[in-house]
């Protein structure tokens, strides 16, 4: 009986510090769990190169991540992440062709209204004029819509070097050995 | 005289089929993208009588996108942390969140106005609504989630005090869609799942497929056509019978995560 009533305390203890540890997982980055690591495995960001950080269109590429999905018309719309849009002819939906991919550098989320399209690159919202895919144009930017842009790596629970805006737009995520990361997720 | 009017009018129109298919990698796709399209309950965009909303981790934006080639950020609402998802219903936008489900208003103006947040125990999910009810689900196995696998249904018809009806217990849930008579849910690698809802108090599954990833999706209701997106790519399926739902086509996703 006694035992039992232990291991009940015990166990009290663990869910305790379970549920501090998960209070702080839960946070941003800002509140880590422990930065005293120096050598560990993590994200690091890889940054777009100038050719890449260029919104264009590009002719039809195999999907590789499925992202997010969007319906407009006859078309379905696949995001890659960080990386642009597949677009989709789906009318026949048992046959959707790919007709061309639209590379939006560090985009996760689009919404099409009167043939522009809308996409979070980074920090900015851009509006893209799609209605001549032969001829898209960056109609607008409005910059810092989203203050903590595409910072995260692709799992939670790991730690990452913090993207540094300067050197460019993430467009993905290697895992790797990280030295005394600053970042937590 | 007529004859050849004839003639030349259909040379006419057989050069006009020529040219409109000689262009280069797109061919003859303009203007085919007017109108709103639909995103599926993991959007963070989406529009609602003519503004364009998103949400940003803490905050809901509204932006004006009345002047096509020069959008404002009319207003900016912070909501809280871990907001994720976004839903558009009737006059009102509904909020997934790590803490719970946001219910907001545009009955006042462009510029949402809180009505309510409906709290659950962390986790990482999102809402889809119909006739009066929200469809919740809460996930764990992320940091973010302590709670249980499960989804919650949740009566809304009075927007500014939603009450639980039930819960329904889940592997995995992740993203949802719904239509008037149906609900799926994903449940990530585990597959998906399709409720009858024709009692949306209480939804009863009628069918699971375990083979196909769905993180999200979205029910094209009027073609009665469901478009899932998963690690092994993207599917399509057919509900018109929803005695033999059959898949339509898949893209295959290279990358498998």
């Amino acid at each position: 009986m006694k035992k039992l009533n232990r291991s009940r305390h015990l166990f009290s203890h663990y869910f305790a510090l379970a549920a501090i540890f998960l209070l702080f997982a839960c946070d941003d980055w800002n509140n880590v769990p422990d930065f005293d690591v120096e050598e560990t495995t993590g994200y690091r960001p890889v940054y777009a190169t100038e050719a890449e950080a260029e919104v264009k269109t590009l002719p039809a590429q195999e999907v590789e991540n499925a992202g997010k999905i969007y319906v407009i018309g006859d078309y379905l719309l696949i995001v890659e992440q960080l990386r642009g849009v597949h677009i989709f002819d789906n009318s026949d939906p048992s046959n959707p062709d790919n007709i061309g991919f639209l590379q939006i550098a560090g985009n996760g989320d689009v919404a099409v209204r009167d043939n522009l399209l809308y996409a979070d690159q980074g920090a900015n919202l851009l509006a893209i004029d799609i209605s001549d895919l032969n001829n898209i144009k960056v109609a607008s930017t409005i910059k810092d819509v989203f203050p903590f842009g595409s910072k995260y790596p692709p799992s939670e629970g790991s730690y990452f070097e913090c993207p540094d805006p300067s050197k460019g737009l993430v467009v993905g995520w290697e895992l790797t050995t990280l030295q005394n990361p600053k970042c937590y997720r | 005289m007529k004859s050849l009017y004839k003639i030349f009018s259909i040379c006419f129109l057989f050069s006009l089929v020529l040219i409109t298919s000689c262009g280069e990698s797109f061919d003859d796709i303009s203007d085919d993208f007017g109108g709103e399209g639909k995103g599926g309950s993991t959007a963070r965009f989406t529009f609602l009588k003519g503004y364009l909303y998103i949400v940003d981790e803490t905050s809901l934006k509204t932006i004006d996108i009345s002047q096509p080639d020069n959008p404002q950020v009319l207003s900016t609402v912070n909501v809280g942390p871990g907001i994720e998802t976004i839903f558009p219903y009737e006059n009102f936008l509904f909020l997934g969140s790590q803490t719970g489900m946001y219910i907001y208003s545009l009955e006042n103006g462009p510029t949402p106005t809180y009505l309510s947040l409906f709290e659950h125990s962390y986790a990482c999910d999102p809402v889809v609504v119909a006739n009066n009810i929200a469809y919740v689900t809460l996930r764990s196995g992320t940091a973010c989630a302590t709670g249980p696998d499960r989804m919650e249904v949740v009566d809304v018809t009075n927007l500014s005090n939603p009450s639980l009806i039930t819960t329904i217990e889940m592997i995995n849930p992740h993203g949802l869609a719904v239509n008037d008579t149906l609900l799926f849910v994903g449940e990530g690698e585990f597959g998906f799942k399709v409720f009858n809802i024709k009692n949306r108090r209480d939804p009863v599954e009628i069918a699971y497929y375990d083979s196909i990833p769905a993180n999200d999706m979205i029910s094209i209701n009027g073609r009665r056509e469901l478009i899932i997106t998963g690690e092994k790519g993207i599917f399509q399926y057919n509900y018109a019978d929803i005695d033999s739902i059959y898949q339509m086509s898949q893209i295959v996703a290279t990358n498998e995560n």
